[in-house]
């Protein structure tokens, strides 16, 4: 059986302290107690923790799980706890053997929780914290941590950014608080990381993990807390443990999920054809010719239907098969006064888009280790080491992405010339600007479609971006039992990083317009590191009811990021082989660099009470300085305060079947700073190119100075105020178990890049832009057991949230919504508004389509009888003039939907027989919308999905859903409406896993003590309504905004890099 | 053991001690402060650099002054893929169908603000009474004169700001446009007695503003305020009059020297736009502020013809294709060949196809004999047979993609064609006791055409517009002479013109900024907020 490596360890920590003090203070009349501590399995259980209750008396089962205690004569109750067992509390009655069964304790009542800066036992906690163990991690195979967690808690939305191989997920944890940064807080082994950390660590390497997810829980964290706290214990090694390796491989191939359905070569000329004989006839429907308008279309639209065939599936083209590979070795050992655990990693991800251009590699090694040096002091350190490499191409872009060039490229074109006579003259000029394949292949350039869209794969060649990033993280501390009960834990944290990024670009002509005259490299460097000292002093005592904790701790943070760029033109060879400076010939822009430091000083403290375990009482506060605030401003001052009740432990509890029932209630404040860089208090001045440049008359460049931004004198901390009420309910014997949790979340005075007036003339200052309420309801279910040799556990986790603008400054937008597109019909889609949920949908309302001449001309001003749509033609979009003033303007744009879900579900399986295994994830989300901006409005001739072909409107079909073929879009069906807001729901299988142990009988004569082999397989299947592809849509980075940061794009779809379907092969062994 | 853990305890205090609020105080590195700014002269040059910055500023989207005002006129189409689709602030600029929610169209309203928050903060942080910061003082009054001079004819009543803006100035209401002239008088006059003359700048220094750039400037503004019952002419005459009393300027002998790299901050040239070739870098968009690189102009390559290709026949035209904007149109050809003034028709224009005898015979230069271009122009309803010519995409004056051609904003023949109007307006000539026509005649034979013996206003307009074609000079003038509704109602019937005199020529109040100011700003009439 499987231990709780880290808590064991902990555990014993505090055995061997209360071994070393607890010399009787008097004589007391004493007796023995012994026995024998077993598993339903029968099988002896070694190090159970033995504790005669209300005293520090204890001891610890031996290897044959064996004990003798010597106990006081007013001794009444034995307690028998184990990780990952249920406590046992026995009546002493004058016995001398006591023999215990323990039950596995799937629920974990007893289990012991990693809280900030110390360890709780999970029946005490009075916050809301979920805690998933290593057995539900390493259940998928997934490159990081974050997926992992994916439908298996409530109140956490996991969401892809992309599927692209190493890209950040967004992870929210109750709700968006902030238009800006909302990640949580990450802490490794106390080691506080960013998202790199998270992107560095092997996820087989990890014990468990904990999520704080209420204000009163996180409060320890103070200022960087606001957006909640996900813990991280990595694995250590056992006292008294023989080295173990183990090894686990897998092999993965991958392909795409979903992808749109678009119109092949024969649908798309048939469509535009139609489309350009309904905007020549527009009108004047009841006296054109039809040869005529024939002719017309022939001279517009030169290709027949009938001809083409399927054409180009551009999709199927950018969409390749791609394999991914995993290795993980570790070795763990221990002695009597130390245990070490190592492992080293590697792991290789490739895109199912863009071929060797989308890739993800990485290599990590981590080195846990715990020695205790004498009776009073001992220390741990971890270093962690990971080397990535990840090739990225642009998503989620309309502009530059290669997806939304796949989707809206025409199907006619082929993807390769083929020969150079199809060239046009301009483009044998420019031959060397053409892009081609590795046989020297021109791929074609389209003669339907030009401006921004262009050949997927002519675009791909520009693009060769890499980054490698080497981090190394480490911690160093120490506990010093000063006296009895007394630890102080001195820690020293560091976290170094070096990142390496490239691009370069040869020269290229991808179309008329889309033309670049000299290649160009450009290099950036960045290198940093973050240090930490921080130091705890915890004290713990029991006085006979009274349990009491208390902890005071500071902590001193520096962080400190340098970067440098460089960029050179007209490069020698244009191959990966040369992508280096000295081979470019001439010197780019000036080659700059940057610094900047980071400081926060912290004093926190906390006082844990209990009586009984009945009543819990906790109180957290703590004191930030953080130097990104004004002087007057620097401190920010974080309590809170958390109490239970748990009245299955009173005497008169008599309700059968609920064995645990705790009710608990927290309040509590956090603050975030993350949003605001480390001189934003202040007014920098910019110099250069910044703050303009002008030449002189003799051609010199002479550098202006300008301050950087409006300066906002008066920022202060964004504060997270968070009430939550919660219970707790074992049933059963605990088979069944149940968390629920209400709580109301108020981000206050979230800091925000203000939208000023562009007339101010200067970027915008920071600002404190308002509050931001997430409310909502948690609810997990577990229900574990076994009956003989089949265990079962069925997870099940709801989570409702409400999430709304409660406030705004009154004379500062703070923001305002995404375009979309290019062209007269592009327009604002979402908007941020006090009394409605962040960045939801805004466009206008349709009332069907114009199905003759008459019906647009009777749809008119009632006050001047001028037509509402005067560029309307028959199949046209009806836009509905909501206020009635006669004009169709942004004052009729209503709400449409939203972007994050109301309901979201999760749910895991587990079964195992015998040798065979069997696990599920299933997550489903409802009552969110996508913005389908996958088609760009304004380009004319660019390939739409199989919506617009299927249900568009023509005359022979005017019940239709979807409006008259489109080229010329002079009434602007591609603007913002209800017709883009699609239902955004979905079901998907996450992953399923079916493994085979194979008994150790067999093994044990090769030595190996456990074999397992399994099959998987993730995304397996997409249940949804959405039409553009896949429908998990995360959000565009950098979109529009300065901060880079930005919530306002989520749920916006311009052409996603799906999320991969992958069927993995894999086999773990223990040594 | 127990001095061990007293040592310990002590070591703790200390820590705990230690830890103050001191290490707080990190100073950025490499890093100015505003406080700690605005002190030298030299920290009040480089404000002034940044001052000028977005004078020249150009837009791969949305708003190039160049391209808007050019393409607006009765001069030029807009060009670009046709179908109303391809940057539509141009396509829209041309059709007069221009929505304050188009895509990027405040950027234009972005780059004037820009300027005058740079003068403004310059103006706030400068001793008044400080002579060295004298001529810095008064080129930022003219600059924020220049940029609030553009602003309000595009604009009509904007936002009038003569210092930085609050955090409680977000919400402000346009100002109505006689005030904002006012405004703009009372710069240039604060600037005119303090700046140098011309020929007291070194050669460097030529693309600062000068005193007789002030005075144009400001008789250029006196005629744009000048109405039937409330005229400047006379103001404008007197300053016109000291700029040629001056003696410092003169025209080029010849009309295209004007356009020519070699002769910028010419004789002729009282106020250019400066451009460089020592930036080495390619064009970059920046797709969501709309700036590029503007120390050299992008919009050389937009305006160049599409898919030019002529092959390695490089000796007569050497040009780069481009994107296809600012297309002539006919009428400016035929106003050229009404008045017969062949060395200007065939400066400024290129024959792309042939169009009729008189037109053929009329040019000496047709393209296609030297290269070729795409089809989309020739499809295109903007292509009307000719090309533009002045501020072409010539090779010789890029860098990258970006040109370094300077653009001239006030040229003496400017100068000299306002003084006539101002005259002929009942101003009289008191520097230099001159007539009309004799400084109209000036022009005019540069290019080789007859003298007039007298002029009157519609020779003047008519000299205007073939002297000054694609110099951002002919819309501005059709709206202050009151000629636009005439020109403009059924231009070009059936090609999607939607002239509307209620707009009176003026562009909306983008979307954006309406939305920002939270309703404060009202839309000008005849625009929808869509």
């Amino acid at each position: 059986m499987k231990m709780n490596n880290s808590l064991k360890l902990i555990l014993l920590m505090g055995i061997i302290i209360i071994r070393g003090y607890s010399t009787p203070a008097q004589e007391l009349k004493t007796s023995i107690v012994t026995g024998k501590i077993t598993s339903i399995e029968e099988e002896a259980l070694p190090g159970v923790n033995i504790i005669v209750e209300g005293t520090s008396t204890g001891t610890i089962s031996d290897n044959e799980g064996n004990y003798t205690i010597e106990i006081p004569e007013s001794a009444e109750f034995l307690v028998f706890s184990y990780v990952g067992y249920i406590s046992e509390r026995l009546m002493i009655e004058n016995q001398t053997v006591i023999n215990v069964v323990l039950l596995p304790d799937i629920v974990s009542l007893s289990e012991i929780v990693v809280v900030g800066y110390g360890v709780q036992k999970k029946s005490l906690v009075t916050g809301s914290i979920s805690k998933i163990s290593s057995d539900e991690i390493t259940q998928t195979q997934d490159l990081r941590v974050e997926q992992a967690l994916q439908g298996k808690v409530s109140g956490v939305s996991i969401q892809a950014n992309s599927g692209q191989p190493g890209q950040n997920f967004n992870v929210l944890i109750r709700g968006i608080g902030s238009n800006g940064n909302t990640e949580p807080l990450y802490i490794i082994d106390g080691l506080k990381v960013g998202v790199d950390g998270m992107n560095s660590l092997n996820p087989s390497d990890i014990e468990s993990i904990e999520i704080l997810k209420d204000a009163a829980s996180a409060a320890i964290y103070g200022t960087q807390a606001a957006n909640g706290v996900i813990l991280i214990t990595t694995k250590q090694g056992n006292k008294r443990e023989k080295g173990t390796f183990s090894y686990n491989g897998y092999w993965g191939i991958s392909d795409a999920a979903v992808y749109p359905d678009l119109m092949n070569a024969n649908e798309y000329a048939t469509y535009m054809r139609e489309a350009y004989a309904l905007e020549e006839i527009g009108l004047d429907d009841r006296n054109m010719n039809d040869a005529d308008v024939q002719t017309i279309v022939d001279s517009r639209f030169p290709y027949h239907p009938d001809t083409l065939g399927e054409g180009t599936n551009w999709i199927r083209e950018v969409v390749n098969p791609a394999l991914q590979q995993s290795h993980v070795l570790s070795f763990s050992s221990g002695t009597e006064k130390s245990t070490v655990y190592i492992s080293g990693s590697y792991f290789e991800q490739n895109g199912i888009i863009g071929g060797d251009r989308s890739t993800f590699e990485r290599y990590t090694f981590t080195i846990n280790n715990f020695t205790e040096i004498n009776n009073w002091i001992s220390v741990k350190g971890k270093l962690d080491f990971s080397n990535k490499l990840q090739k990225t191409i642009p998503e989620n872009d309309e502009f530059e992405g290669i997806m939304s060039q796949a989707i809206n490229m025409d199907p006619i074109t082929p993807v390769f010339f083929i020969d150079t006579s199809e060239l046009r003259p301009v483009e044998i000029n420019n031959i060397s600007g053409l892009m081609k394949n590795d046989e020297g292949r021109y791929y074609a350039i389209s003669r339907l479609v030009s401006g921004d869209v262009c050949n997927p794969f002519a675009l791909l060649e520009t693009r060769n971006n890499y980054r490698k990033t080497a981090s190394i993280r480490g911690r160093l501390s120490a506990n010093l039992e000063i006296i009895k009960n007394l630890v102080y834990t001195p820690a020293i944290n560091f976290e170094l990083f070096n990142g390496l990024y490239s691009q370069w670009r040869p020269d290229f002509y991808l179309n008329s317009v889309r033309t670049g005259t000299r290649s160009e490299i450009v290099k950036n460097m960045e290198r940093g590191g973050n240090y930490i000292w921080e130091q705890t002093l915890h004290y713990n005592k029991t006085f006979g009811n009274h349990s009491i904790g208390l902890l005071i701790g500071n902590s001193y943070e520096k962080y400190n990021w340098y970067g440098m760029y460089v960029q050179n033109f007209n490069m020698r060879y244009l191959t990966d082989d040369f992508a280096y400076l000295a081979s470019a010939a001439d010197a780019g822009d000036k080659p700059a660099d940057a610094t900047f430091d980071n400081v926060l000083i912290s004093y926190f403290g906390r006082i844990n009470y209990n009586w009984k375990e009945k009543i819990l009482f906790t109180f957290n506060y703590r004191a930030d300085g953080s130097m990104k605030f004004g002087t007057d401003n620097r401190f920010g001052y974080f309590p809170s305060v958390s109490m239970g009740y748990v009245p299955t432990r009173e005497a008169w509890w008599s309700v059968p079947d609920i064995n645990f029932l705790k009710i608990r209630g927290s309040w509590g404040r956090n603050g975030s700073n993350a949003n605001l860089g480390s001189y934003d208090y202040v007014s920098i001045i910019d110099f250069g190119y910044y703050a303009g440049r002008y030449p002189s008359s003799d051609d010199q460049v002479l550098n202006g100075a300008k301050p950087s931004r409006v300066e906002n004198t008066r920022l202060k901390w964004e504060t997270s105020e968070q009430i939550d009420f919660g219970l707790d309910l074992g049933l059963f014997s605990n088979k069944i178990f149940i968390t629920a949790d209400y709580y109301i979340k108020d981000q206050k005075d979230f800091l925000a890049e203000a939208t000023v007036p562009i007339y101010v003339g200067n970027p915008s200052p920071i600002i404190n832009a308002g509050t931001i309420r997430n409310s909502g309801i948690e609810l997990d279910i577990k229900y574990s057991g076994a009956s003989g040799e089949f265990k079962y556990s069925i997870g099940a986790s709801a989570t409702y949230l409400m999430n709304k603008v409660l406030e705004m400054p009154e004379n500062v937008v703070p923001y305002e919504g995404v375009t979309i597109g290019s062209g007269a019909s592009s327009g604002i889609v979402n908007c941020f508004e006090v009394g409605e949920p962040v960045w939801y949908f805004w466009g206008y309302e349709t009332d069907g389509f114009f199905d003759d001449v008459d019906e647009i001309l009777n749809y008119v001003n009632e006050e001047n009888d001028s037509l509402l749509q005067p560029n309307a033609i028959p199949g046209d979009v009806k836009f509905v003039d909501r206020n009635g003033d006669g004009v169709i303007d942004q004052s009729d744009k209503m709400k449409l939907g939203k972007p994050l879900p109301t309901w979201a579900y999760g749910f895991t399986i587990n079964l195992s027989y015998k040798i065979f295994d069997f696990s599920a994830v299933l997550s489903a989300v409802t009552g969110n919308s996508i913005y389908n901006a996958t088609i760009r409005p304004g380009q004319g001739r660019n390939n739409r999905t199989m919506e617009f072909y299927e249900n568009r409107w023509i005359p022979d079909n005017p019940d239709a859903t979807w409006f008259r073929p489109t080229v010329i879009d002079d009434n602007k069906n591609f603007r913002e409406s209800d017709l883009f807001v699609e239902d955004g729901s979905y079901l998907k299988l996450r992953n399923v896993q079916i493994g085979i142990t194979i008994p150790s009988k067999i093994t044990r004569f090769l030595r190996i003590e456990k074999l397992r082999i399994y099959v998987s397989g993730s995304n397996l299947l997409t249940l949804t309504k959405y039409s553009g592809g896949d429908p998990e849509i995360g959000r565009t980075p950098g979109l529009q905004n300065a901060s880079g940061d930005a919530w306002k794009s989520i749920s916006i779809d311009r052409g996603f890099y799906s999320t991969a379907r992958t069927y993995f092969g894999g086999i773990s062994v223990t040594f | 053991m127990v001095v061990k853990k007293i040592i310990v305890l002590a070591i703790i205090v200390s820590f705990f001690v230690g830890c103050s609020p001191d290490l707080l105080d990190v100073d950025p590195k490499n890093q100015v402060l505003e406080n700690n700014y605005y002190l030298t002269r030299e920290d009040m040059e480089a404000a002034l650099i940044s001052a000028y910055d977005p004078i020249s500023w150009v837009f791969h989207w949305g708003a190039s002054t160049f391209v808007t005002l050019n393409v607006a006129s009765d001069d030029a189409n807009a060009g670009g893929t046709p179908g109303g689709q391809d940057i539509i602030a141009y396509q829209g600029a041309d059709k007069f169908n221009l929505l304050p929610g188009m895509e990027r169209i405040e950027s234009l309203w972005r780059k004037y603000y820009a300027g005058i928050y740079r003068t403004n903060i310059l103006l706030e942080n400068a001793d008044p009474n400080d002579e060295e910061l004298a001529v810095i003082i008064a080129e930022a009054k003219f600059l924020r004169a220049y940029y609030y001079f553009d602003l309000v004819r595009y604009y009509g009543d904007v936002v009038l700001l003569d210092h930085t803006a609050s955090v409680d100035e977000y919400r402000l209401p346009r100002i109505p446009a006689e005030e904002v002239y006012d405004f703009i008088v009372n710069d240039l006059s604060d600037a005119i007695p303090v700046l140098p003359d011309k020929n007291q700048l070194t050669g460097d220094q030529l693309f600062r503003a000068t005193k007789s750039a002030a005075q144009a400037l400001l008789g250029k503004v006196y005629l744009f305020m000048s109405s039937p019952g409330n005229n400047y002419y006379q103001q404008a005459a007197d300053l016109f009059g000291s700029i040629i009393q001056s003696g410092i300027y003169d025209l080029h002998p010849d009309y295209d020297m004007n356009f020519l790299a070699t002769y910028e901050h010419g004789v002729e040239s009282v106020f250019e736009l400066e451009y460089t070739s020592a930036i080495n870098s390619t064009f970059q968009a920046d797709d969501y502020t709309g700036y590029s690189y503007d120390e050299a102009s992008v919009d050389f390559k937009l305006c160049g013809i599409r898919e030019w290709n002529q092959g390695n026949n490089t000796s007569v035209v050497n040009m780069l294709a481009g994107w296809g904007f600012i297309k002539p149109t006919r009428e400016l050809v035929e106003a050229y060949i009404d008045e017969n003034d062949l060395i200007r028709l065939n400066y400024n224009i290129y024959l792309g196809n042939p169009m009729s005898a008189e037109i053929d015979s009329a040019f000496d230069f047709y393209l296609s004999q030297y290269g070729t271009w795409s089809s989309e122009e020739e499809d295109s309803e903007d292509f009307e047979g000719f090309f533009r010519r002045k501020y072409r995409y010539d090779v010789n004056y890029v860098v990258g993609d970006i040109s370094f051609l300077n653009i001239n904003i006030i040229r003496y023949a400017d100068v000299l064609l306002m003084m006539a109007e101002c005259l002929v307006n009942g101003a009289t000539d008191a520097y230099n006791g001159q007539s009309a026509a004799f400084y109209v005649n000036q022009v005019r034979n540069r290019v080789n055409l007859p003298s007039l013996s007298s002029v009157t206003i519609n020779d003047i307009k008519k000299e205007r517009r073939l002297e000054f074609a694609f110099e951002m000079i002919r819309y501005w003038d059709l709206l202050r002479w009151g000629d636009a509704d005439g020109v403009f109602t059924n231009y070009k019937p059936g090609k999607g013109y939607y002239w509307d005199p209620v707009k009176k020529g003026l562009w909306p109040i983008p979307l954006t900024e309406i939305n920002r100011s939270g309703g404060s700003l009202i839309q000008n009439p005849g625009y929808i907020n869509e």
